[in-house]
């Protein structure tokens, strides 16, 4: 756990030294030292590859501390931005928004908060009324169904409007576009979002109990659920306005943190973060050699490492709650 | 219970509310141009041509394979672009043709070819009861479709996949006009093209602009900056047909790769000739805002023309290449 900031900046190093074009790591120090607006390389490694470092690492920690708050109020293991919905929620959004409303990078965010928590209000409601429905794999089916709703509904207006690429572009991870305006609009709303998240960290610990210990330690289960999914709000929020819908990080990464620093959600919520900003990092750096020096997309290798992962979750604690 | 009923009543609600939302706005919009020249749904069977004049078979060879189609094949359809061009250039007017074949509405450089036609649902992959249903002599479809989807086609009537490589655009018009029987009109658009060519590349090869980079790319929100091989579509206009040296970026593309902004930026063009879809301008737009694209060569000097050709016309048919020559030659043949 004490090797994650070293590998986060290490992760970064190495994301704004490798890429498409091949840059000398004498550049790679001239741009960062003595940067020079005039200098192609220059250019490439501060305008394209450092904003796309700083926001894969910033994606891949919201969307994982996203995933252990989740997890632990519903003390569902499969609980996560992507398979709740919570992501597709934001692009259908978004997609209101687009055609509709406005255009703006703000306005969009704004949106794309509002669609994570329509996505999460109406899975949980549904969970909360359908029988077992907290139960993890019931849960996990209904933000399925969900997202897909939200999706459906997403591409039908698309289609109508003629805009399904611009949607397209929404529902695709897009690391690859990042530039600084991007980093800076998502900074503000990280920010709120990880406080929230780390003053919840110590009654999630409690709510991951059971609700009824919970309530017996003096916590007010609803209310923290209610401050803890409008964090998640934020937080995914932001980032699927940013670098659009990365799948799988909220899933696993928790559970990983979950094994390095045991059941202690003030220990979880961090390292689920700084596990999250390197995995996507480094997920990312893999991404632009798969058909080097062309492109591939980041959930492609962001998939290949999580889904046995997901299929072992689900195989190993099958329906049985908690986490 | 009560209260579980109720909480279910207003979640369906919440349903039942976003889709009729959904559905209200759908209605009202003008749903693009496209949909209502392709909505025109009464026709008239008096265009030439409509029924099948002749059951006599004749072989046409294209790219190597024989096909077997009516000596006078009366009611083509038409499912892709391409094969729309060749039609539109013969002057022969479709039987059919597949809706939504142009995502931003038939462009001016179609003419009237399309006027009155049997559209077919489903775009390149038509529905295949509409289309057995309208009994086609020959269907003109893509060589992008793979086996498995051409295979109920060529059930239900001789189907030719045209070919999208920019070399075989002589062999794409020729055995459309084999079958259309329009064999001195296309010999006369050949060597009309070819004529231009060899006039373009004598005035480029004297002009400031011979050793240029030039490059032809699509550009999208949701592909960003497409590359195609140096033989695909209007490249094969550009380096074969003009002469200009391939960039190395463009050479090592085996048939279309998204190139990274910053490679772009590293390879650095003098010229770019850009395809935006026309409903997705504003994918250049956010282009302009990137450092590393305004950095290129292009860019500072103006160089970048957006939609120098319809972006809807293919690029392999002699018709776009016919096109897109004469912007090239415009833009490069002039400076001494």
């Amino acid at each position: 756990m004490l090797s994650c900031p070293i590998l986060l900046v290490f992760g970064t190093f190495l994301s704004i030294s490798y890429g498409a074009a091949i840059i000398s790591f004498q550049d790679v120090g001239h741009a960062i030292f003595h940067y020079d607006s005039t200098h192609i390389t220059d250019n490439i490694i501060i305008t394209s590859r450092l904003p796309r470092a700083l926001g894969a690492v910033i994606i891949g920690l919201l969307l994982a501390v996203s995933g252990a708050i989740m997890q632990g109020v519903t003390r569902n293991y499969l609980a996560s931005p992507s398979i709740m919905g919570v992501s597709e929620g934001s692009a259908f959004f978004v997609t209101l928004a687009i055609i509709f409303v406005t255009a703006s990078s703000l306005g969009l965010m704004l949106f794309s908060f509002v669609g994570s928590l329509a996505a999460i209000a109406l899975v949980f409601g549904i969970a909360k009324i359908a029988p077992n429905g907290f139960q993890p794999v019931r849960l996990a089916i209904i933000g399925i169904v969900i997202g897909t709703f939200f999706s459906s509904l997403a591409a039908g207006l698309a289609h109508f409007f003629q805009i399904s690429q611009s949607v397209s572009f929404w529902y695709n991870a897009r690391l690859d576009k990042l530039d600084m305006g991007d980093v800076y609009l998502i900074l503000p709303f990280a920010c709120i979002g990880l406080i929230m998240a780390i003053l919840l960290s110590k009654t999630v610990t409690i709510l991951s109990l059971g609700e009824e210990t919970a309530a017996g330690l003096g916590t007010r289960p609803a209310l923290i659920r209610t401050a803890a999914m409008l964090a998640v709000a934020v937080m995914t929020g932001s980032a699927v306005a940013i670098g659009g819908n990365v799948a799988f990080i909220g899933l696993v990464i928790p559970h990983i943190a979950r094994y390095l620093v045991g059941t202690d959600y003030r220990w979880i919520i961090p390292c689920s973060g700084l596990l999250g900003g390197v995995f996507l990092c480094f997920a990312d750096i893999l991404s632009r050699f798969v058909n080097y020096p062309y492109e591939t997309p980041v959930t492609i290798v962001i998939s290949v490492i999580c889904i046995p992962f997901f299929i072992y979750l689900v195989y190993r604690k099958g329906g049985a709650p908690g986490v | 219970m009560k209260v579980k009923s109720k909480q279910l009543v207003v979640l369906l609600l919440v349903f039942v509310f976003i889709i009729a939302g959904c559905g209200n706005q759908s209605s009202n919009s003008d749903a693009n141009g496209q949909a209502a020249q392709n909505g025109q749904k009464e026709q008239t069977d008096s265009q030439a041509g409509t029924e099948s004049e002749s059951s006599a078979l004749k072989t046409v060879t294209y790219l190597g394979k024989d096909y077997q189609v009516p000596e006078k094949a009366g009611k083509i359809a038409v499912l892709a672009v391409e094969a729309m061009e060749e039609m539109h250039v013969l002057g022969v007017k479709p039987y059919a043709a597949a809706k939504d074949m142009y995502v931003n509405g038939i462009p001016e450089e179609m003419g009237d070819s399309l006027d009155g036609v049997k559209w077919i649902d489903s775009g390149v992959q038509p529905d295949k009861e509409q289309l057995l249903a309208l009994k086609p002599d020959v269907i003109l479809t893509t060589a992008r479709l793979d086996a498995e989807t051409l295979k109920p086609l060529e059930q239900i009537a001789p189907t030719i996949p045209l070919s999208f490589s920019g070399a075989d655009s002589e062999a794409n018009i020729t055995v459309v006009a084999e079958i259309t029987g329009k064999a001195e009109e296309a010999k006369n658009v050949i060597e009309g093209y070819k004529e231009q060519l060899q006039k373009s590349k004598e005035l480029i090869a004297g002009s400031s602009n011979k050793d240029k980079t030039v490059m032809y790319l699509r550009i999208s929100t949701q592909y960003g900056l497409s590359g195609y091989s140096a033989q695909t579509t209007y490249n094969a206009v550009l380096y074969d047909g003009l002469g200009l040296s391939v960039p190395e970026l463009i050479g090592a593309i085996e048939r279309r790769e998204t190139i990274p902004l910053e490679k772009m930026a590293q390879a650095n063009p003098d010229y770019i000739f850009a395809l935006v879809p026309l409903n997705d301008l504003q994918a250049i737009e956010d282009l302009k805002t990137k450092p590393l694209w305004n950095q290129i060569q292009a860019v500072q000097d103006g160089h970048v023309y957006v939609n120098p050709v319809h972006p809807d016309l293919f690029g392999t048919p002699i018709l776009s290449k016919t096109k897109f020559l004469e912007q090239v030659t415009a833009t490069l043949g002039n400076a001494k």
